[in-house]
Parts: C-alpha cells; sequence; structure tokens
C-alpha cells in the first residue's frame, strides 16, 4: 500500500469528503471478484493492492485504476487536488453519525490496527440489539474530528474472539486495544461497558489513542523477525499475486 | 501500574482532546465493500477505494 500517497496532508483532507474503502486483499470470496473487475495485472488475477476511485454507485472509474494511487496520479499534491474536483462533482451528504466503520471480524481487524499501527475499538455483546445501539453510539465518536480515522473498529458477538487478546472474561461493552507488533494478539488498553455514557466513550478512545504505542516498522526487520517467531498469517482465499505468497 | 498511573494523569488533564487532536491525521477507512458501497450510495459521496493484504509473505502486522 502507498502510504506516501495515502499519509499526505492534502489527501487525507480531500478524503474527507468521500466514502473512504480499504477491503483486505485474499479476506473475503464475495469481494474478491470485485476488487478483480476493477484491476488485472498481467496474471488476470486478483492482486495484493488495487486502487480506484469509483462514482458513489460504484460502478463508473473517476481515474485509472492500478496497483496503487502513482498508477494514477504523478504525485500526491496531484491526486489531493484531482479529488478536490471529483467531490465538487459530487456534493454529497454527511456520512450518517452513527455509521461505524467497521471490519470484517476480530481476528483481521487486530491484524489491520497493527499494519496501521493504531489501536482497536471492538464493540463486544453477544446480544445484537446491545451491539447495535453501542455501535451508533460510538459511531458519533467515531466521526468526530478528534478521533476519525484515528482507530480501526469491529464488532464481537462471542467471549471466545477475544481470547487472543487476554479479554474472554471481558464484561459487554466496548474494548479498546493495543494490537501486537504482529497482529495476532493484543492488550487491553482500556474498557468501558454498555452503560457508559457518551463522555466515558468518547474518553476510551482518546486513551485508547493517547496511550498506544508502535514501534517503527521496517519492513525486512519486520519480516525475518517473524519468520523467526513462526509467525503464518492464513489468509481466507488463496494469495494470487506473483510478488506475494502463493498458497495460504 | 505505569499504565494505571498514565490514565490517572490523562484523566486529570484538561488537555485530552487536544492532545489528541496533535496525533497524526489519517484516511478514515471502511473495512469492507459492502458496508463502504452503501453509505457511498447513501450519501452520493464518491469512493475512494484501496484493497490491501494485512501481511507480506505471510508475516502479518505489516502491509
Amino acid at each position: 500500500m502507498d502510504r506516501s500517497y495515502l499519509s499526505h496532508t492534502g489527501v487525507v483532507a480531500a478524503s474527507r469528503q468521500f466514502v473512504c474503502i480499504r477491503p483486505a486483499t485474499y479476506e473475503s470470496a464475495e469481494e474478491a471478484p470485485f476488487l478483480n473487475s476493477l484491476f488485472r495485472g498481467r496474471s488476470a488475477e486478483l492482486e495484493n493492492t488495487v486502487f480506484a476511485i469509483l462514482s458513489p454507485d460504484g460502478k463508473t472509474r473517476l481515474c485509472r485504476t492500478g496497483r496503487s494511487p502513482g498508477f494514477a496520479f504523478r504525485s500526491p499534491d496531484a491526486m489531493a487536488a484531482a479529488m478536490r474536483q471529483i467531490s465538487q462533482k459530487y456534493p454529497g451528504t454527511a456520512i450518517p453519525a452513527d455509521q461505524l466503520p467497521l471490519l470484517a471480524n476480530v481476528r483481521l481487524a487486530v491484524n489491520v490496527a497493527a499494519c496501521d499501527s493504531t489501536p482497536l475499538a471492538i464493540v463486544y455483546s453477544p446480544d445484537k440489539a446491545t451491539r447495535d445501539a453501542l455501535s451508533k453510539r460510538l459511531g458519533r465518536l467515531a466521526w468526530h474530528k478528534d478521533h476519525v480515522g484515528r482507530l480501526q473498529y469491529c464488532v464481537a458477538t462471542k467471549a471466545d474472539e477475544l481470547k487472543k487478546l487476554g479479554a474472554e472474561g471481558a464484561k459487554p461493552g466496548l474494548l479498546v486495544i493495543q494490537p501486537g507488533n504482529y497482529g495476532t494478539d493484543g492488550l487491553v488498553l482500556t474498557s468501558v461497558t454498555t452503560d457508559a455514557d457518551a463522555g466515558e466513550l468518547e474518553d476510551a478512545l482518546s486513551f485508547g489513542v493517547l496511550l498506544s504505542q508502535f514501534q517503527q516498522k521496517d519492513r525486512f526487520r519486520h519480516v525475518s523477525g517473524g519468520r523467526q517467531l513462526g509467525i503464518s498469517w492464513q489468509t481466507v482465499i488463496p494469495v494470487t499475486d506473483s510478488g506475494g505468497r502463493r498458497r495460504r | 501500574m505505569l499504565k494505571s498511573l498514565l490514565l490517572l494523569l490523562l484523566a486529570l488533564s484538561p488537555g485530552l482532546s487536544s492532545a489528541v487532536a496533535e496525533t497524526p491525521r489519517r484516511v478514515a477507512w471502511f473495512g469492507t465493500v459492502k458496508q463502504g458501497l452503501a453509505v457511498a450510495r447513501a450519501t452520493n459521496r464518491p469512493i475512494l477505494l484501496i484493497s490491501a493484504a494485512p501481511h507480506c509473505r505471510g508475516i502479518s502486522g505489516i502491509w
């Protein structure tokens, strides 16, 4: 993923007028055909990364698609300028405040949080109505200027999903997690129960952002260190990019 | 213990939200195509999409 573009101040600012979607490649059989329809490399198989800017219905490409923003834009500044132009053409409405931007499951969310070096907020309850209510309340905070983009979010429905975080005994509510370096485990930084008020929820997110600690990752050291530790991420569908692992 | 102390100090600090606001700004991503497309259609906003594999040669924790 091309971070020089996606962390650029102008691109981040312009992204606030977009709906930004970052599916995890090879982690969903349902999403793979859509991604593959946007861009195919020489092998015609799904590539490790896919980049696109699309119309609101997801059907029209508004820039050249490719593996990364560099396929479409000569610089992050050019990308930001194009995004500003596109958002003028599609002056959409605000994202509903109760739409919590979710990752698909706890296992993937811990890994993505580790990749991004952000804390992870987990809405946990076996009861769907309780989860939905807490997600809506949290959504209002997730889009606040202080928190937007600074945490990952997911829901957990069973205590088992929290085992690798040492939190299988947690009470239903919000758990804010520091992901482990390899995204296979984590540590609860703080938690609040479902009866927490808006201020307590907000503080929990803020504590997570401020207390989480991340080391700068060097790709070579990270990969060689992971091999020594026996880390082996199992993808949901086979990896088809020749630059990555051939099979899960 | 250290974290408990930090939490206490942060709780007593009047500048909690301003301290958070000083951390780097980032793109806010929907993690699934389904939710992202539904929100884009509902809001008529254009879509910025990038998919990435959350591992490098099978080692997780890095894009």
